[in-house]
């Protein structure tokens, strides 16, 4: 290196070291017409990129507010989040959208939201009141409700058909059927069970576990709990052995590795929206009680108890509630199914307004549902990982023997908040 | 420098140390303290070996050890064949040495997140890894493998070569400068006496260049003990468990776990015992005193 | 030059060698580059792409008993449907959000027409806006500006730091003997290679209670920690190396040992210190543990890159953002590249 290049980028390092600490000093401008909104919601990207492209620019032309969305990815980031502004006593979000299982925590620990005093106008469902509302008063508004779902690749079809069975009203033993006989012919396994550490193994396990006629999940040694296993493990030829390592299904459907998930729907969607053409969407299949089951979730939108902008915030929850903002996002980050009665009413019959009328029958219907329990553990994590050990020993070969499912119960037991 | 030292100070000029025995008083003493009082008490204070204890019961942990291991000392010696033959090639000067070279540090500048997802991107069913097998023909292109599938052992090795990937160049510069500031006319002498190449390479090469390799080997090995974003990147967590990826795993995962804290505090302690442990016998293998400099 | 020398069997053994290594390096770099600039339909394409596309081979079908439009896109010599619908609007926005193509409505609906009056499929190429994941990339962490300034702040600091304080105790122990300096620099060598990871967790405590929880000042501090003892150790052996004798010289003729130090002893020992804090430069600008620990609202970019892997399940993004990270180190390596192997002359720690 020559004396003068060595100079340059000397003078460039001292400038760095010296003007950084210098304008960190000057502290920031206050820009008053600008809130934060803080989400659990619109995780993928493909969804941050509608509401940041489409939707925020609007809220602006109308109020002129700018508006700031900052994505968690989970529970316990959002908590890390809401920590450190309480101890810190600075409330930087103004709104928070969160998961309704977060949000029992978020008003009773961190005492991050206030109740509305007045609830925004519309018809809401009711399914996730019991988090929603605390003490008689409404924390969060939902904005919409999820549940699993089927999709599978138009290539699957054929074989479901050689089978003689209709996917709208498929059992969890004929989709074992219908796994099996697309590993026979094609060799290849086709069914998709993503179980990455901390992610969806737990709820795919439910839902199944739910039809089979289990009334509170997570359970391991009921022999309600055991059938659901059961069909998995025997479903195992036909699972993708990098199951494991899959987060989400996305990728494997959209590259056609795999043909067939039952998954949790905004994310079974992303396939879809990716090539509509090439999927086809139906419910989750019937258990062994006759009766389709699934975790339900939603999300729901309240104010910051400590934010400064909370006239801003009120217009941006108003805004977001609308039945036009509220249905296109839906449509376009989802499709979900909106939680107005004023937006569900006038679904059309195209395939994304379909599905979300699938999910509402699905949520509304004789389904057995239940929720996350999150707050009767005392590590999520860990009952997560109870589940993600289960799909590895079945995909190992593992039999779901009373024995070892009596010791996962077990395990079960030392986790729960006495 | 006795008269240096009445001329230019008034004051001892060790006081000039000062500050940084206070900075490293404050930000690595105290912490350092608090992680060792932290992984030998309970939440209530109370003296004991509970969180050692409670760690190593946990398969996992157990996992992390032996993970940690294989890939410490597979990866050292991947990288110190590799490394070392390749400069002893580049070392010739041949024509497009220096564009080789130049070619050969690019990796070296990727942080560690860019080089996991590089690698993550490769290692997908429809990634670019099966696809360049299936396009020179090494692989049937309706039957790609499954790298994200592999566990364990093929994992772990997995991770070897990505980190081999990115760290080679910097273990191989380290001996290109050895090897191109020791005495050429050694190794001219020992071809003028009829040794052969190997033999020119064991008895005469090696030991001059001792230190120099034993300073690369333990830098990579210090640096091996602390991998985790790469494993992460790529297969997520708890598939190749490894210790530093615990301690993430306790802070990023299961922040508000029992146990996290703690867990994490006690894993802290064991990463430096290793690395501490690691240069003392840096310290006794190299024979050299810690003050001696680089460019002595 | 042996190497050139030999006969046809080493010389193609030489060429081999030197053909893998250079694709070793190259061939991953390159694929990698491509997926980032993929659109999220080519980013699951396989096999997938070693260079980047600029357009799409398209088609679009009327189909009149539903009426509405297919549109196919060519997959090797066929072409695959992949979206019908009658919306323009819709199609729109399927063309941004999976292709990369930017089209507005009013010529979505000029392709509509021109397909209705096209028996059959009718041609045509969709060009691709080829910077769009780049532009994603800055438009989904609003916070991707504020990650780099906070990257380049933490660097800032660390170097600040690590120079001052570094720079000090390599000239004391360069030019004094003292009691427990060799302990002193057994201790500066242990720092050295302290694991980051275990100072960070204890220090937040600290950290939050000096109201410097999630700044870029205070991962510095912890940068600077082994930071500190690497400079000090890198401007020691330089200033070693520069001769006593001119420092007396100087003095001799009156300097004071602080102008002595700015007039000689600083301008001879430049290089080392432009080494060194281009390493402290590179060492704030990778890590993410840290800053995984002590930021919260105000990442870096190496953790911001680390965040947008989770939530995507597409390698397109990912790999754009990797890239933005990647330049600054890119070109930072390559100027410390040669310092390095000054610095290693001798290799001894």
């Amino acid at each position: 290196m020559t004396k003068s290049r060595a100079r340059v980028l000397a003078l460039a390092l001292v400038a760095l070291a010296l003007l950084n600490p210098v304008s960190a000093m000057g502290g920031k401008e206050e820009v008053p017409q600008k809130i934060k909104v803080v989400s659990q919601m619109f995780y993928d990207p493909v969804q941050q990129q509608y509401i940041k492209e489409q939707v925020l620019p609007k809220f602006k032309a109308e109020t002129g507010i700018d508006v700031e969305l900052q994505v968690v990815a989970n529970a316990s980031e959002l908590y890390k989040t809401l920590q450190a502004q309480k101890e810190t006593g600075k409330w930087t979000t103004d709104v928070l959208i969160a998961h309704d299982s977060a949000a029992v925590t978020a008003v009773k620990e961190y005492q991050a939201v206030q109740a509305y005093e007045k609830t925004p106008a519309g018809t809401y469902i009711t399914q996730f009141d019991d988090n929603f509302v605390q003490g008689g008063k409404r924390y969060f508004v939902p904005l919409q409700a999820d549940v699993y779902l089927t999709i599978a690749n138009r290539k699957a079809l054929p074989y479901l058909a050689k089978l003689g069975y209709d996917i709208n009203k498929l059992t969890w033993a004929q989709m074992a059927e219908w796994v099996n006989l697309i590993k026979k012919e094609t060799g290849s396994p086709r069914y998709v069970f993503p179980a990455l550490a901390g992610k969806f193994a737990t709820y795919e396990f439910n839902s199944v576990q739910l039809s089979y006629g289990a009334p509170y999940v997570p359970v391991f040694n009921t022999p309600a709990a055991m059938g659901a296993f059961k069909v998995i493990a025997s479903m195992k030829e036909g699972i993708l052995p990098s199951s494991p390592t899959i987060d989400f299904p996305t990728a494997a459907l959209v590259t056609e590795d795999a043909w067939i998930t039952v998954f949790h729907q905004a994310y079974a969607n992303a396939s879809f929206s990716q090539a509509p053409d090439k999927f086809v969407v139906a419910p989750v299949p019937i258990g062994g009680s006759g009766k389709r089951g699934t975790i339900i979730g939603g999300h729901g939108i309240g104010i910051v108890a400590g934010s400064s902008n909370k006239a801003a915030a009120a217009k941006f929850v108003e805004f977001f509630l609308r039945d036009d903002i509220l249905y296109s996002v839906m449509r376009n980050t989802g499709p979900w199914i909106p939680s107005k009665a004023e937006v569900t009413s006038k679904l059309k019959d195209d395939p994304a307004d379909s599905i979300m009328k699938m999910g509402l029958a699905t949520l509304t219907g004789p389904t057995l549902i239940d929720r996350v329990r999150v707050a009767e553990f005392q590590d999520w994590g860990q009952v997560k990982k109870l589940y993600e050990e289960v799909i590895g020993d079945i995909l190992a070969g593992k039999e779901m023997t009373q024995e070892y499912l009596d010791l996962k119960q077990a395990d079960l037991e030392k986790l729960r908040i006495k | 420098m006795r008269a240096l030292r009445r001329n230019g100070f008034r004051i001892n000029p060790v006081w000039v140390l000062l500050p940084v025995v206070a900075y490293y008083a404050a930000f690595w003493i105290r912490p350092t303290f608090r992680v060792i009082q932290e992984s030998f008490t309970d939440k209530a204070g109370q003296l004991t070996l509970g969180n050692y204890i409670r760690l190593l019961s946990e398969p996992e942990i157990r996992s992390a050890f032996m993970n940690t291991i294989i890939f410490t000392l597979g990866s050292a010696l991947v990288q110190f064949v590799l490394a070392f033959a390749l400069a002893l090639w580049l070392n010739k000067k041949f024509k497009f040495s220096n564009l080789v070279l130049f070619i050969a540090l690019i990796p070296m500048a990727f942080p560690p997140a860019a080089v996991g997802i590089l690698w993550k991107t490769g290692l997908y069913r429809f990634g670019w890894i099966n696809s360049f097998l299936s396009s020179v023909g090494l692989m049937d292109a309706a039957n790609p493998v499954d790298w994200m599938s592999f566990r364990n052992l093929k994992a772990a090795m997995f991770l070897i070569i990505v980190d081999t990937w990115t760290v080679l160049p910097s273990v191989m510069i380290i001996l290109l400068a050895g090897l191109q500031n020791f005495n050429k006319e050694y190794e001219e002498a020992g071809w003028v006496f009829g040794a052969n190449k190997f033999q020119t390479l064991k008895d005469i090469v090696f030991p001059i260049l001792r230190p120099t390799i034993v300073t690369a080997m333990i830098l990579r090995i210090i640096a091996a003990i602390q991998v985790w974003l790469i494993a992460v990147m790529i297969f997520g967590y708890n598939v190749v468990p490894l210790l530093v990826e615990r301690i993430a795993y306790n802070i990023d995962v299961i922040t508000f776990g029992e146990f996290a804290r703690k867990d994490a505090y006690t894993l802290s302690v064991i990463v430096v015992a290793i690395v501490v442990i690691s240069v003392s016998f840096y310290l006794r293998f190299s024979g050299g005193k810690a003050d001696d400099g680089g460019a002595a | 030059m042996s190497g050139l020398k030999g006969g046809l069997w080493s010389r193609s053994v030489f060429w081999l060698v030197l053909v893998t290594v250079c694709l070793m390096v190259l061939l991953p770099i390159l694929y990698f580059l491509t997926i980032s600039f993929a659109s999220n339909y080519e980013a699951y394409q396989f096999p997938a792409k070693i260079l980047p596309t600029l357009s799409y081979r398209a088609g679009i079908r009327y189909n009149a008993d539903s009426d509405n439009y297919t549109l196919l896109l060519a997959k090797g010599a066929d072409y695959e449907a992949v979206k019908t619908t009658s919306d323009r609007m819709d199609m729109s926005m399927y063309f941004k959000s999976q292709l990369n193509v930017i089209l507005s409505e009013s010529s979505v609906a000029d392709l509509f027409s021109k397909a209705r009056q096209t028996p059959g499929m009718m041609e045509t190429r969709l060009r691709k806006n080829f910077f769009r994941n780049y532009v994603i990339f800055f438009i989904l962490a609003d916070g991707t500006m504020a990650a780099l300034m906070n990257s380049l702040e933490a660097a800032g600091w660390t170097i600040l730091i690590s120079l001052i304080l570094g720079g000090s105790t390599g000239y004391i122990l360069a030019r004094f003997r003292f009691r427990g300096r060799e302990s002193f620099s057994a201790t500066l060598l242990v720092v050295r290679m302290f694991p980051a990871v275990s100072l960070s967790l204890p220090l937040v405590i600290y950290i939050m209670k000096m109201n410097l929880y999630d700044t870029p000042l205070s991962l510095a501090i912890v940068y600077a920690v082994p930071n500190i003892a690497l400079t000090a150790w890198i401007t020691s052996s330089i200033f070693k190396g520069i001769s006593v004798e001119l420092e007396e010289a100087a003095m001799i003729f009156g300097a004071t040992r602080l102008r002595m130090l700015m007039t000689i002893t600083f301008p001879l020992a430049f290089p080392a210190i432009v080494a060194s804090s281009l390493y402290a430069f590179l060492a704030a600008w990778n890590d993410s543990i840290t800053a995984l620990i002590m930021t919260n609202e105000n990442p870096t970019l190496a953790l911001l890159v680390y965040r947008t892997v989770g939530s995507s399940t597409i390698p397109n993004l990912p790999a754009a953002g990797a890239v933005v990270l990647l330049i600054p180190s890119l070109v930072f390596t390559f100027i410390i590249k040669d310092y390095i192997k000054q610095l290693w002359g001798g290799a001894k720690i």
